[in-house]
């Protein structure tokens, strides 16, 4: 423990001594490296740029012409003391894929520094093409580690010469179980991972690529199934990392990409760097470094050969594979008119996605409705199987014995390298008399059809009506319009009754002005009819109140004990002319006379003061000062 | 005097005023009807026109009449006259179906090809009665909304009741908004039935002139069953336009008018 204090102590003080002469006098050496000099087309490699002494700028890193870039730059820097000289070095790494075969030269990474262009060196990696030997023998096919021209600086901490190279030891294959099928015909590829070092992560980068085929995953295993295998000598961990079936959609030779996966390795540590330490976490001592890398599968080609001419069936359907048929109906008695379903199902190992669709032959005295198909897949021992069924419903038109021929399906069979035509079993049944015409009521939901306009013509005439319409329009009828003129009539009379009435009920001096002409008409009409009957003192005092009542009405005054001079003092009041006056004080008088003295009042006397009044009444009438009582 | 008793007098009169002269049951006009159905069935379509034309002079005016003559126009090949009277019978029973579906099928029959201004959906939904009812129902309606809220008015002035005052009123107010709307459907009926003075092409060809007489030049020429609208009269002559809205001058005689009325 003590030298993990001390070291980094007598560092810092070594730094602070050579401060202004040890680093700033330092020229700026760039160093580029490859981790190996020769790889294949399936292998990746490590390029590691190196930058020591003083430097401010950013690095120029080259177009990596001829390569995929798959990780990169990652970057450390590190700070070296050698004879007490001390330097300052940073390096970038990128991992890189190369792309064609051949001698592929990366660029010169450049720094500006102050104007002055300090370039690093090119490096060069031979690639083999991929037609090269098989990866039977992985980590002898990977070229031996080769440190890049210039080599990394001394006490480099990124230095791999110090580390174990995991990428070695590790390696993906891929095994088609067969080079070579038929159009439609299964090849399963198997992907395995082969590793000697400590994985900590797999994950896939790049699946296969199936251009000419059509593809199905059989198996892809969430985690890895390690199994210990021996290859070569040598002691290997292996896990399946996928199982595909892929099946030739066209004859050639056809190719599966390759898989890649990412792969984060756990580094073992060799040697032990005496400042490691100081740069270095407390993980990494304890789990090594992580690393990571990535892997790539062979890719796969298989030639795909076309379907023999000879013996091919003139329905063959299409479908390769190994299959067979079944139908079977629901019932076993039908009656005419009577709908069943028959189901027939192919079924087997292979696909029956570009197989034609059944024939079914028509069966005079059936109707046959269009069938309902199903498709169902699956896996079934690393074979991809599949089935159809198809949903026929019949309607048997005749009573009798009703044959349902055999259903020929005719496939490939790739083992056989035959083509096949299998049948369904022919059923016999009877059919019994049904109701008529019942598919309707029963409601079957199927064999509709649109509507088909067979021509266009005219409805149909209108039957005879009960009633014709006769004459002008409604509103060319002058009565009609009676409705639209009659109620305001209507109202407005009403309302004015009512106002009237409402007045009357509330208003008594209107009341009484409005009943004093009525109320002195029947008076005169009652002293006339007195007078005719002799009775010459009802007949006055009916004369009288034909007067006295009246102007009493009209004045809203009380006519009890009212007395002519009383009332000429009223109409005096009122600017009743003096003529007026005079009548009516006269008139009264001589009714008041001739009641005190009925004895020399004759029946003439009568009548005339029945005219006077009525004279008198008739002047009151017009007389505007009680009017407007 | 009893204010209910006025209000349904009220009523009771001006039903009688609308329904009494509207239609008439009159055996003689039904066997005239049906004598011109039975010429229709047997094919005998001329006949069948004299029987219906003989209900019209003894002052039939009824749209299934019309409709009936249509049909009898539309098998006989007369496709403008068919328009016409297929025309005349919507403006009688504008929502008959059989009527619209016959008009359509004439409509496009025609040789001029001639745009058809549909309404909007607005006035779809707000002139609904327009398009649906005819004169006289929507006359009627209108006198009978009229009625009723005269009578609720009478109601009111004879009510002593505060809440049935209240009540009366704003039931009064609805049905004068009602009147108003069935009024202005009426108004826009009368006005598309009179003042735009429609009318059909009846001759299989009419030459359309810039002016009315022989001498003035050729314009456009349009063909029996086109529909036009006649804008101003000159002797013999109507100056027209198209739902295109081309316009000239073309004999009276070439067309015949919708509404027959003068």
């Amino acid at each position: 423990m003590g030298a993990r204090f001390v070291i980094p102590l007598i560092f810092f003080l070594a730094l602070l001594m050579s401060v202004g002469s040890g680093i700033g006098d330092c020229a700026v050496q760039l160093n580029a490296h490859l981790n190996r000099a020769s790889a294949t087309l399936d292998d990746n490699v490590t390029y590691t740029v190196s930058i020591s002494g003083e430097s401010a700028g950013d690095p120029e890193f080259p177009d990596f012409n001829g390569f995929q870039i798959l990780t990169g730059p990652m970057t450390s820097t590190s700070i070296s003391i050698v004879n007490g000289q001390m330097s300052q070095s940073a390096s970038y790494s990128f991992v890189l894929l190369p792309m064609q075969a051949g001698d592929l030269t990366i660029q010169p990474t450049k720094i500006n520094q102050g104007g002055q262009v300090f370039a690093s060196n090119p490096v060069t990696l031979r690639v083999i093409d991929r037609q090269g030997p098989a990866p039977a023998n992985p980590p002898h096919q990977q070229g031996p580690h080769v440190q890049g021209p210039g080599g990394p600086p001394p006490g480099h901490a990124g230095d791999s010469s110090q580390q174990q190279e995991p990428g070695d030891d590790i390696f993906i294959r891929v095994t088609p179980d067969k080079q070579e099928a038929f159009i439609g015909e299964q090849v399963t590829l198997t992907y395995e991972l082969f590793f000697r070092a400590n994985l900590a992560n797999v994950s896939f980068r790049q699946q296969p690529t199936t251009t000419g085929f059509w593809s199905e995953d059989l198996n892809s295993p969430r985690q890895l199934d390690v199994r210990e295998t021996v290859l070569n000598g040598k002691k290997f961990q292996t896990a399946l990392l996928r199982r595909i079936a892929v099946f030739p959609t066209t004859a050639g030779d056809l190719t599966v990409g390759p898989l890649i996966v990412q792969l984060d390795v756990r580094s073992q540590r060799r040697g032990r760097d005496p400042f490691d330490p100081f740069f270095s976490s407390p993980f990494d001592d304890m789990f090594g470094r992580t690393q990571t890398i990535v892997r790539q599968s062979e890719s796969v080609v298989v030639r795909a050969l076309p379907l023999p001419e000879a013996g091919r069936p003139a329905d063959f359907s299409g479908a390769v594979g190994r299959f067979g048929i079944k139908a079977e109906t629901d019932k076993t008695t039908v009656k005419t008119n009577d709908a069943f379903t028959l189901k027939v199902t192919l079924g087997g190992e292979g696909t029956l996605q570009p197989a034609k669709d059944l024939e079914f032959p028509a069966i005079e005295g059936v109707k046959e409705y269009a069938p309902q198909k199903k498709d169902v897949t699956g896996i079934q021992d690393l074979r991809f199987v599949s089935e159809r069924s198809y949903e026929y419903i019949l309607q048997p038109r005749e009573v009798g014995q009703l044959t349902i021929p055999p259903i020929k399906f005719s496939y490939f069979d790739p083992v056989a390298r035959a083509y096949k035509t299998i049948r369904s079993t022919p059923f016999i049944m009877n059919i019994a008399q049904g109701e008529a015409e019942p598919v309707a009521q029963q409601g079957l939901a199927i064999g509709k059809e649109e509507v088909t306009l067979l021509g266009m013509d005219v409805r149909y005439n209108k039957p005879v009506p009960e009633r014709l319409r006769l004459g002008p329009h409604l509103d060319q009828r002058p009565s009609v319009w009676a409705g639209f003129v009659l109620p305001p009539l209507l109202i407005s009379v009403f309302w004015l009754y009512q106002r009237r009435r409402d007045r009357f009920m509330v208003d008594r001096r209107y009341a009484r002005s409005m009943k004093a002409w009525k109320r002195a008409r029947k008076h005169l009409s009652l002293a006339r009819k007195y007078q005719h009957k002799g009775a010459a003192r009802e007949s006055l005092e009916h004369l009288r109140l034909t007067v006295l009542g009246y102007i009493a009405d009209k004045l809203n005054v009380p006519e009890a004990g009212m007395t002519a001079g009383g009332l000429d003092d009223l109409l005096a009041a009122r600017a009743a002319p003096a003529a007026m006056r005079q009548s009516v004080r006269e008139f009264l008088t001589s009714v008041d006379f001739a009641m005190f003295a009925p004895s020399q009042t004759d029946a003439a006397k009568t009548a005339e003061l029945c005219r006077d009044a009525e004279a008198i009444l008739k002047h009151l009438v017009r007389l505007r000062t009680l009017k407007g009582q | 005097m009893n204010a209910r008793r006025l209000t349904l007098a009220l009523v009771i009169a001006t039903a009688l005023l609308i329904s009494m002269p509207v239609s008439a049951a009159n055996d003689g006009l039904a066997l005239t009807f049906q004598q011109g159905n039975q010429a229709y069935d047997l094919k005998n379509y001329e006949q069948a026109l004299a029987h219906y034309q003989q209900l019209i002079r003894m002052g039939v005016v009824d749209g299934r009449l019309y409709y009936n003559m249509g049909n009898a126009h539309y098998r006989k090949g007369e496709i403008g006259q068919a328009i016409l009277f297929y025309s005349r019978a919507q403006r009688l029973l504008p929502g008959d179906p059989d009527i619209k579906a016959n008009l359509t099928l004439a409509r496009a029959s025609t040789r001029d090809k001639l745009p058809t201004d549909e309404p909007a959906l607005p006035f779809l939904v707000l002139g609904w009665p327009f398009f649906n009812l005819s004169r006289d129902s929507l006359f009627a309606w209108a006198l009978v909304v009229y009625l009723i809220t005269a009578a609720l008015i009478l109601f009111r002035i004879s009510s002593r009741s505060d809440v049935i005052r209240r009540r009366a009123t704003q039931a009064a107010a609805l049905l004068a908004l009602i009147f108003i709307f069935v009024a202005a459907n009426y108004s826009f009926r009368l006005r598309a039935d009179v003042i735009r003075a429609e009318a059909v092409v009846l001759e299989p060809e009419v030459t359309v002139r810039s002016g009315p007489g022989e001498s003035f030049a050729e314009i456009f020429k349009v063909h029996a069953g086109a529909e036009i609208k006649i804008h101003n009269i000159r002797e013999n002559w109507f100056h027209v336009s198209l739902t295109n809205e081309l316009a000239g001058w073309v004999p009276s005689t070439a067309v015949e008018r919708i509404l027959q009325d003068p």
